[in-house]
């Protein structure tokens, strides 16, 4: 399956990925690995950034048809599921390619944008473990 | 409402700049991630899906005015305008700069306020009813016994490590607002006939990935009656809780008590002042 990779901002948290040589804010933006030697290189690359102290613990993460597979990936890419007026959803350069939530029918390709994913989505099975590194307690609301 | 002394007004501030500090040390790279998460959990700040979380403490629930607007304040401030208040009476900013975070505990301190032991695997703030004070069906007001513990939970060495966090509630009225049975300790205020009121301890109950329903193990616990305090002029005294009676045990005159002790069964007290002098009372 296809990947990308996310941090999280050292210095206010904010949702990263991983474009190039260096990270942006749109999920959409976002290169889109797909096969895991590529996707392990641009690992191995960020960490220069950990190192640098800019962001906080990288991973990759699954995505097919530049929409990631997780919910957890979902949320993290559109913000919160109980306020939609907030976070990167609420922001026009920074909203997910697919439409949001309330999208019902994914199409694949997604809507034109200025930064279009990769397109070489080939299916690629990986066994690397998703998300990590959030220290959110199962019951993190109390 | 618990007002702080000078030792609880210094301790906070002291935190607050021993946390700038530390956010200062991270941002330029002199402590590394792994160092620095045991830091700011110890502080309440977590790091999820969006953004930096901040839980602060709201002990029983309590707020006045002053503390409300100053979170409305640090809302508008440092947040996006709107804050979460927790299952447990604490209150979350879901959205605030680790940069800002030095700041917001400052602007806490002010006011009396903190986000110490709000995460970690120590012993939590203590919820109450929501309506202490204030409920009709309310036998006790519960506050009191939450900030007894309160007091002795802050800061205590020997839970300040545990294998997991640990939840204390406390109610005072028939119907249960705390959600007592999901807490690992709880206290219910409870009326024997028409009469005595005392006791009903829980423990065991849990929230989270795999709830638990706490269970009684004790339906009655009489209230410990009698209080034993020593004075720097020397005077010892114990008092009864219930209807404040007082028996005067030594006399004002000699040099400062040292300590008093109890013995399990709460039968003997044990006496020391400061010129060594010591002595045993039976009860």
């Amino acid at each position: 399956m296809a990947q990308m990779l996310t941090a999280n901002r050292l210095k206010d948290g904010a949702v990263l990925y991983w474009r190039g040589e260096n990270w942006v804010e749109a999920l959409a933006e976002g290169d889109v690995f797909a096969a895991q030697p590529e996707a392990d290189a641009a690992l191995a690359q960020a960490q220069a950034s950990v190192a640098g102290n800019d962001v906080v613990s990288p991973y990759l993460f699954d995505v097919r048809d530049g929409k990631p597979v997780k919910e957890r990936e979902i949320i993290r890419a559109q913000g919160p599921s109980v306020r939609e007026d907030l976070g990167k959803q609420a922001e026009p350069s920074t909203s997910p390619l697919w439409g949001g939530r309330k999208s019902e029918g994914f199409s694949g390709g997604g809507k034109a944008g200025a930064h279009a994913p990769h397109p070489k989505n080939a299916p690629h099975f990986s066994t690397s473990p998703q998300g990590g590194g959030q220290e959110s307690e199962p019951d993190v609301s109390i | 409402m618990y007002r702080y002394d000078e030792f609880d007004a210094r301790f906070v501030a002291e935190r607050v700049a021993q946390f700038r500090s530390q956010v200062a040390r991270r941002l330029s790279g002199e402590l590394n991630e792994d160092q620095f998460k045991p830091l700011r959990l110890m502080n309440g700040l977590y790091l999820q899906l969006h953004a930096y979380m901040l839980r602060i403490a709201v002990p029983y629930g309590t707020l006045d005015a002053r503390q409300l607007r100053m979170l409305a304040h640090i809302a508008r401030t440092y947040d996006k305008g709107y804050g979460h208040f927790t299952t447990r009476q604490n209150i979350q900013f879901n959205w605030p700069r680790l940069v800002d975070v030095p700041d917001i505990l400052a602007d806490l301190a002010t006011v009396e306020m903190h986000a110490i032991q709000t995460s970690g695997n120590c012993i939590r703030n203590v919820t109450a009813d929501h309506f202490a004070g204030a409920a009709a069906d309310e036998i006790e007001d519960p506050r009191p016994i939450a900030e007894i513990v309160r007091q002795w939970s802050s800061l205590h060495p020997e839970f300040s490590f545990l294998p997991r966090k640990f939840k204390i509630a406390v109610s005072g009225a028939a119907h249960d607002r705390a959600a007592l049975k999901f807490h690992d300790l709880a206290v219910e205020i409870v009326k024997i006939g028409a009469g005595e009121t005392g006791y009903r301890v829980l423990v065991g109950g849990g929230m989270g990935r795999t709830p638990y329903i706490g269970y009684v193990v004790g339906e009655f616990v009489a209230k410990q009656d009698i209080l034993a305090c020593g004075y720097e002029d020397g005077t010892v005294l114990m008092v009864r809780l219930n209807d404040g009676a007082e028996i005067l045990l030594r006399r004002p005159g000699s040099s400062p008590t040292t300590a008093l002790a109890w013995n399990a069964k709460g039968t003997l007290l044990a006496l020391s002042d400061e010129e060594g002098d010591a002595g045993i009372f039976p009860l």
